[in-house]
């Protein structure tokens, strides 16, 4: 049986939401998702694991946020040597997930009865190009584009609501370049952030005040914990789609914010 | 006779059962109780965050579990949005569970052998919109005045 590797982000569920089928001249099969962990025959291991080992995930730079989901054709094809090779087309209809991503996907073809033989070249494996998903929910996630700036700013804990208690940490000593950043040394520092509800309405909060100042914790870490239903006054959390933030000193005369993108750090809810 | 049958399937709840108040058919944690510790994810956040204005009035009516109301001066997230409503337990006699009810219905794990703690200390367990984050607050009984 022909069977298709598909690499995708895991919020899409593709195993659930894809339609796949095979056509060609000589043979046409509808295709159905694989049971997780079915095993590639040759080498004993499961199918996406092996795919994962053999072929990465692209230039995605969290792995762990993707999945090599397999589907196998429901009807078999005829192994005669004198019918082979098969040209043909997958066509492949997928449901994207809710989020705004950018990512790779890839693409795989083998055979399930035997199970991939690299000399036989029974198999074959693409990558896409990076393709953005819009009109979806949350602020934007561009797997393919550099991984947001490593520990300057650290959401506690990492999977959350944002009717969750959010501990942010900030570590003003990582900045760009491997220099410190703008508020390292700082006497104070305020946490500023911009709430973006359903509807499209932003809340700003900027104030200066007790409540969004940040403590000191010791060289050059600071914290602060938000209840986003507080600070932006508002009734219900279920509203907020996306929450991006920046660290200012009193005057707002040295700002930091995400070195990698430029742009403001996000807090993503990232509670299924 | 109805104490014999309900211990046959109950004497291996989580929970010791305290004979006496078993006797007396009641788990009476009326009064007034504040937060003295909240942990997230097992982790200690009591001085992240302020809780100190907090206090939620459990009241009884006819020596049964009738209204609450919450009073705060900054914000605290609690297991529900509502600062006044109904409350209850899931079972009289061994409760597992405290329900707070205005509308729609918050449900906490009580975290702690009620029934043998002398009833002074609370421990709410629960979730506040992800089950991934857990919640256990630690309340403890305001002394009356």
């Amino acid at each position: 049986m022909p069977v298709v590797g598909f690499l995708v982000p895991k919020s899409w569920n593709a195993r659930a939401n894809t339609e796949m089928s095979i056509a060609s001249d000589v043979y046409n099969s509808t295709m159905s998702p694989m049971i997780e962990g079915a095993i590639e025959g040759n080498g004993g291991k499961p199918w996406s694991e092996t795919l994962e080992f053999s072929y990465g995930t692209g230039e995605n730079y969290d792995p762990t946020k993707m999945e090599w989901v397999m589907f196998m054709a429901d009807d078999p094809y005829d192994h005669n040597p004198a019918y082979l090779p098969i040209y043909g087309t997958v066509n492949i209809e997928t449901v994207v997930g809710p989020d705004n991503i950018t990512a790779q996907l890839g693409y795989f073809i083998g055979e399930n009865d035997f199970g991939i033989w690299e000399l036989n070249e029974n198999q074959d494996f693409r990558l896409g190009n990076c393709i953005e998903i819009t009109g979806g929910t949350g602020a934007p996630i561009n797997y393919c584009g550099p991984e947001p700036a490593p520990g300057t700013s650290v959401i506690s804990p990492d999977v959350f609501s944002y009717n969750d208690l959010l501990k942010i940490t900030f570590d003003a000593s990582i900045g760009a370049n491997d220099e410190v950043t703008r508020l390292s040394g700082a006497s104070f520092v305020y946490y500023c952030a911009e709430a973006t509800l359903n509807d499209g309405t932003i809340i700003s909060v900027c104030d200066k005040s007790d409540k969004t100042s940040l403590n000191f914790i010791g060289d050059d870490i600071w914290e602060i914990t938000v209840w986003p239903k507080d600070i932006f006054g508002l009734n219900t959390t279920n509203e907020i789609s996306m929450i991006t933030y920046n660290f200012q000193d009193q005057n707002g005369s040295n700002i930091v914010r995400d070195f990698s993108t430029g742009e403001n750090f996000t807090m993503i809810a990232s509670c299924q | 006779m109805a104490l014999a049958i309900l211990c046959l399937f109950k004497c291996d709840e989580k929970w010791p059962v305290n004979e006496e108040l078993l006797n007396s058919g009641s788990t009476d944690i009326s009064g007034s109780w504040s937060i003295s510790k909240v942990e997230q994810n097992e982790i200690d956040i009591s001085d992240n965050y302020d809780f100190n204005s907090f206090a939620i009035a459990l009241n009884y009516g006819n020596g049964l579990p009738a209204d609450f109301s919450i009073i705060t001066e900054a914000p605290v997230p609690f297991l529900t949005s509502h600062s006044t409503g109904s409350w209850h337990f899931d079972n009289e006699l061994y409760p597992s569970k405290i329900y707070f009810v205005n509308g729609d219905t918050a449900i906490s794990i009580i975290d702690q052998p009620l029934l043998t703690t002398g009833s002074e200390e609370l421990h709410l367990e629960f979730n506040l919109g992800c089950s991934d984050v857990s919640y256990v607050y630690y309340l403890t009984k305001n002394s009356t005045l």
